[in-house]
Order: C-alpha cells, then structure tokens, then sequence
C-alpha cells in the first residue's frame, strides 16, 4: 500500500538520483513514451515494455514517461486514426502490410490498427526531441538535483523504502 | 562469457524471465496434449450435447501433426449409440495459420470411421428433452386413407365371393314354381274330367232308369235333362281350358325366359366389380417404408444443418482504440482444406466399406471459395457413391446431397400394413439414386428406385380363402418389377412426399384382371348352370303338359262320347237326338200330362 502511493513519487526521485548516465536516462524516458502513446493489447507494446525492462536504461524514467503519456496519448488518438489511416491506406505501403500481418504472430503485432500505426508514428516523430531534451535535461539537472535531493532524509528515505521495497519490506 | 558482453542488456532481469519462459514452454508442450483433448471433448459435447469421448490427443508442433486416437461422439438422440467413431485421425495442422490464430488442416486422414456403432455405455449427457411433436406428417393421411380403400377392396371382393348368387336368380325359381303348378293344374283337370265321367255315368244310369219306366221317371226327366246340359257346359269349359293349355304353357316359358335374362342382368351387376385404384395401392405398399425411412432421413438431415455454422457475416467484435484494416480475406478460424476418410458403415445389414474425401469444412463457410463438399465412396460389399454439398455462401443456405447406388442388396421386407394389406417382398438388388436440394429450408428431393426380379406374395390379415389366395398369388406373380419415383418437396419439418410408382399399378392391374377373370367364369358358369337347369324343367314341364293334354283329351273324348249317348238319350238340345223329347213324344206323355 505505502509502494503504491509512494511510487510516482519514488520513481521521480529515483530517475534524478539514481546513477544511470543521462543516455539511459533518456533512452527509458523515450521508450516509456513510446508505450504509453501506444494502444494497449499488442505485441508491439509488449515488445518494447521488455526492451524497457530488459535494457540497461533508465527504468524510473521510462516508467514515469509510461504515466505521462497514457494520458496524453488519448488525446492524440484522433490525430492517431487519421495518420494510421492514411499510412495503412496507402497503396505502396500495402505489400508492407501484409508483410508484416502474415508474420507469425502478425495479427497480435498490432500493426493494422490506425491508432496504433498513427502513435507509433507520433512516437516515432517525437523520438528525437524527445530523447534530445530528456538527454539534456539528464545532463543538466540530474547531478544537481540529485546532490540537492540527497541533502534531505524524506528522499534518503524514499529511496530506502525502494531498497526495501524490493527486499519484501513492503510485505 | 561472451554472452554478458551484451553491457546493454540488463541481465538481471533478462535471465529469470527466460527462465520462466523457458518453463512456461516446457509446460505448454507437456500440458498441451491434455489441454487440448479436454478443450475438444468439451466443446464436442457442448455442441452436439452429448459425450463426447477421446482416448489421446499426440500433437507435434513442429511438424503441425496432430492426432485423435479412438475418437467417439455419442448420439444425442439415441444415448446407447454413437453419432460416429474413429480409430485414428491423423490431422497435418498450417502452422502458420496456428500462429495466426486459426486452425487448418491442411490435410489428413480419419481411420477406422463407422458410423451409428453400439455403445457399452449411456451417451447421454443429461436427461434430453422430448422432441416436439411435429404431429402427423403430411403424407399419414393419404397413407391412412389408401390403406382403408385396399382393406375394403379386399372385404368386398370377399364377401362378393363368398355370397351364394344362385339364391337370387328369378328363373330357377320359377321354374320350379311351374314344375309344382303344372301337375297341380293337370291334376285338376284330370279331376274334373274323372267328375265328368263319373256325373255322366250316373246320369246315364238315371235316363236308363227313367227310360226303363217312362212313367215312373217321367218327372225326374227335365232334372236330368238339365244336368246334361250342364254337364255338356262342363264339358265345353274343360275342353277349353285343356284348349288353352299350350298358350298358357308358351306365356310361362316366356315368363322363365324374361326371368333368365333378369337373371343375367343381376348376376352381371352383382359380379361387376370396381377395379382397385393402382395410384392407392401404390400409397398403401409403399407409403409407410418411405415415409418413416425418409423423416427419419430428413431429421438427421436438419439436425446436422443446425450443427453448421449459419450463412451469415458475422463481424467479429473489435475491442481498443482505432479501426483495423484487414489488408488480408477475413479467414475462418477453423479450415479443413481436405481430409480423407476411410471406415465402415451398415447398409440394408451389409457391411460397406467406405473411402472418401471432406473438403471445405470450415467455421465460416460463407469465407470460402468452394462450398464444403464430402465424397464418399463404398466398396468391396456395394458401390456406393454419396456426394453432399453443403454451400453456406450466400445469404440461403444451399445443401445438395446426390446418392448412387446401383447395385443395392435389398433384404426381404413387406411393403404395406401387415395388419391390413400387405406385399412380402423376396430379396434382390435394387438401383437406387437420390438427389436432393435443400435451399434454405425449401426442399426438392428425387428418388429413384427399382428392383428387378421381384417375388411378391399377398400377406393379408384374414387369410384369404381358396380362389381369392390363387387370384392374389397368381396376380402377384405377374408383378416382376419395382420401379419407385418418390419426390420431396415442402420444408425440411413439414416435408411432402410424393411416390410414383408402377408397383400399385401392376399388382392393380394383375388383381383387377385375375378377379375379373374369376368373376366373369363365376358368371358365365352361373349362367350356363341356371339356364341347363330352366331348360331341363322347361323340357320335362313340355313333355308333361303334352302327356297330360293327351291323356286328358283322351279321357275328354270318352266323356264326350258318354255325354253324346245322355244326350241321345235324353233326346233333348241340339246334340242329344232322339233323346229325351222323342222319348215322350213316343210315349204321347204330352196328352197324359195335359189330362
């Protein structure tokens, strides 16, 4: 119960202090945008939710961008639909398509669905700012912040309810 | 190791979920066999609603192997035998297709198939409810009514047989009536001539007297005067009527000769008989055997109709955000591209062995190119071939189902209601052919049957007495040849069943002709007994009338001659000269008298 509300808080916290560099800061805030614009129930997402897991990157950060942008993504759904259509409709993309439908497991990738296309593409344009300023914003403010943060025993505090957290404290 | 030079990859993470993965594998492969013959037998029974029974289910998903051994769906409807049972079905799965979440089978083999076997125990799932009742079927009625129409042909012409006709014939009778009449009538006369004589001898013996002693007699005279005259009046009369004796004798053979043909008007009409209608016959023979056999046919038909998937679209049901393009045809979920078939069924009690081919069997038909169609072949005992084309994919649903079956064993049966009139019917072989079309529940159905070297015997209720058994057996005889056109049309629950057939026809025409031919020698010897029999009366009643007219004419004479001698020797009236009169002229009594 005390993870649960403290979690938004601590991964914060975490992604300021923790010792990843600013790339993988900026890796994990790109893939947790990624799959929070994407549509859930897809391979897709599954895909990169292990490679948000999987890869040494900046888990809080990925996590925090998940929060974020499943609720932003919504209101790019319309925008969403429009693109996805307009790229699954286009004819010299369709052996593409089909490809990628006749894949094993193609059906479940997810990839013929308009929403899901169009916020892959959103995400896909967005990648580079994204990771630029959150590459940025890491190199800048992580250290300070981090030093600033540790200074304070709530955020000693918090990151020892993280480690024991994860030793079953919480239990 | 070189694997962690992989920096990038948090291995911590990585290593324990494939671990899990790899264990999730190992538990799907081991679990799936179990999984999936718990998911077939289940769904199996929910949808046929009985047990459904498999002994093992060995799958290879490498390959995309997957076998059934000892397959076995029970019969709904009757518990204590199965739908259909395999020994070994040997499916080749699309693996592809299994990763796009559809079933294929690409191909495959079912061993062992048999149809409607015995089961040791109940297949019933639970208590099944009762059928409703559809009531009679359509074709009951006419079955009923043929029936009674051949019941009462058959009491008819029995009774009109057994009915003794002779009694009612009018010229026998009376014959005889004038062979009592005749003699009484020449008794009569005889009687009357014998009377004659006798009153003439004892008046010859009063005028003999009176002449004797004329005076004694004298007043006696007149009196026996007129008794000769009367008698003389007897006389004339019974000369007359032994006169009119041949016109009287010609007006009663006449009498017998309008009674004879009276006789054969009657007898024609009594032993005229309706012939018996070959279309009810038809009915009554063939109506029963066809009609159970036919709505047990159609309702096994409509119940593996409703086991179909039905015609229409059904759009699946698109969950999330967005439209999805479907860049491919939508593809059903289950597919049997083909699967050949190898078992045995039963036919007329002759074990058939079958081989054929199912193609197109699938959960959306209406998503295929071809209609599913099963080919099926029987050897070794029969050659069969059975083709069933099931099309759902147009908005109607269109069934087919062609049959052929040229050389059918056909084991001894009895056409008809035994309790009434019925055919037993020998062995043989017969061609059979059945085509059928069923568009949405609109049914349109042919079939063609006949058997070639019939033997027929009458199976009848009240056995049949001496001459009626020989017209039927002999009528029967004549009938060598089956031959039945039976057409369908109406719906699948209310089905109207045609039958035309020469069967009815034949054996009507055969009865008819043998009981018209009995009739008409009953008649005819009928005839010729009762006119022998007038004949002779009229013969011996002729030689009588003429004896009697002699001996009477005869016996007349000696009268006449006795009443000329009274007459003479009254002396008085015109015949009776120097009679009477000249006897008391002779005397002078006149002037005695006056004085």
């Amino acid at each position: 119960m005390i993870s649960f509300f403290l979690r938004p808080v601590r991964q914060l916290a975490q992604a300021l202090t923790a010792n990843d560099s600013p790339r993988q800061v900026a890796w994990g805030f790109l893939l947790g945008m990624m799959i929070g614009l994407l549509p859930k129930g897809n391979l897709l997402l599954v895909v990169l939710t292990l490679l948000l897991c999987g890869l040494r990157v900046n888990k809080s950060a990925g996590m925090m961008a998940v929060g974020l942008f499943s609720l932003v993504g919504f209101m790019f759904d319309g925008l969403a639909h429009h693109i996805g259509a307009i790229v699954l409709l286009w004819e010299p993309a369709r052996p593409l398509h089909i490809w990628l439908y006749e894949l094993p497991l193609g059906p479940w990738l997810g990839t013929n669905n308009t929403v899901v296309v169009g916020q892959l593409l959103i995400g896909l344009y967005f990648a580079f700012p994204a990771y630029y300023f959150a590459h940025k914003f890491a190199s800048r403010v992580q250290q300070r912040v981090s030093k600033w943060l540790m200074r304070y025993r709530a955020i000693r505090w918090l990151r020892g309810a993280e480690f024991g957290t994860h030793w079953g404290a919480d239990a | 190791m070189s694997i962690f030079r992989f920096s990038f990859i948090r291995w911590k993470y990585v290593l324990p979920r494939l671990v899990i993965l790899l264990i999730v594998g190992l538990a799907f492969r081991f679990g799936l066999d179990p999984a999936l013959k718990w998911a077939i037998v289940t769904g199996g029974e929910s949808s046929v609603g009985a047990k459904v029974e498999l002994a093992s289910v060995e799958t290879s998903l490498w390959d995309g192997e997957l076998v059934l051994k000892n397959f076995a769906i029970a019969n709904p409807q009757s518990p204590m035998r199965n739908l259909l049972e395999s020994d070994e079905s040997r499916l080749q799965l699309d693996v592809n297709a299994l990763l796009h979440g559809r079933v294929v089978v690409i191909d495959g083999i079912v061993r062992g198939l048999q149809f409607d076997t015995d089961r040791e125990t109940s297949g019933a799932l639970a208590e099944v409810e009762a059928e409703e009742d559809t009531g009679p079927s359509a074709i009951d009625p006419m079955l009923d009514m043929a029936s009674l129409m051949g019941e009462k042909w058959l009491d008819d012409l029995g009774d009109r047989l057994d009915v003794d006709i002779v009694d009612q014939l009018q010229s026998p009778r009376l014959a005889k009536e004038l062979e009592t009449r005749w003699p009484q009538q020449y008794e009569q006369l005889q009687q009357q001539v014998k009377n004659i004589r006798e009153r003439g001898k004892t008046l010859q013996k009063d005028i003999r007297e009176v002449k004797g002693n004329p005076l004694r007699g004298l007043q006696k005279l007149p009196a026996l005067q007129q008794q000769v005259a009367q008698l003389q009046q007897e006389v004339q009369s019974v000369q007359q009527q032994i006169g009119n004796l041949p016109q009287q004798a010609e007006a009663d053979r006449q009498a017998v000769l309008a009674a004879r043909e009276q006789d054969e008007a009657l007898l024609r009409q009594k032993l005229k008989f309706g012939s018996l209608d070959g279309e009810g016959l038809t009915q009554t023979l063939l109506g029963e055997p066809v009609n159970d056999q036919l709505v047990s046919a159609l309702g096994w038909i409509r119940w593996a109709r409703e086991q179909l998937p039905s015609s229409g679209v059904k759009p699946k049901k698109l969950r999330g955000r967005g439209t999805t393009v479907l860049f491919t045809p939508p593809r059903p979920d289950y597919l049997v591209k083909r699967l050949q078939l190898e078992g045995l069924a039963q036919l007329s009690g002759e074990p058939l062995l079958l081989t054929g081919t199912l193609t197109g069997a699938s959960s959306a038909p209406h998503l295929l190119d071809e209609p599913m169609r099963l080919e099926l072949k029987g050897s070794e005992a029969l050659d069969l071939n059975v083709e069933i084309e099931l099309d759902r994919r147009g908005e109607v649903a269109r069934d087919r189902l062609w049959l052929t079956c040229p050389q059918l064993a056909m084991a001894g049966r009895t056409l008809g209601n035994a309790d009434k009139l019925a055919i037993e019917m020998g062995e043989g072989v017969a061609n059979f052919r059945v085509e059928l079309s069923l568009i949405g529940n609109q049914l349109d159905g042919k079939i063609v049957f006949a058997q070639e070297s019939l033997k027929l015997t009458p199976r009848l209720a009240k056995s049949p007495k001496g001459q009626l058994a020989e017209v039927l057996n002999q009528a029967l005889a004549g009938v060598q040849r089956l031959e039945a056109n039976v057409t369908l049309v109406g719906t699948l629950k209310k089905p109207q069943i045609k039958i035309d057939s020469d069967i009815g026809s034949q054996v009507a025409t055969g009865l008819n002709s043998s009981v018209q031919q009995l009739f008409k020698q009953r008649t005819d010897g009928l005839l010729a007994k009762s006119r022998a029999q007038v004949d002779a009366q009229l013969q011996k009643l002729t030689a009588m009338r003429e004896k009697a007219q002699q001996d009477l004419l005869a016996q007349l004479g000696e009268g006449q001659e006795l009443l000329g001698q009274l007459t003479a020797l009254a002396g008085g009236g015109k015949g009776l000269p120097g009679g009477i009169p000249q006897l008391g002229k002779s005397l002078r009594l006149d002037g005695l008298l006056k004085k």
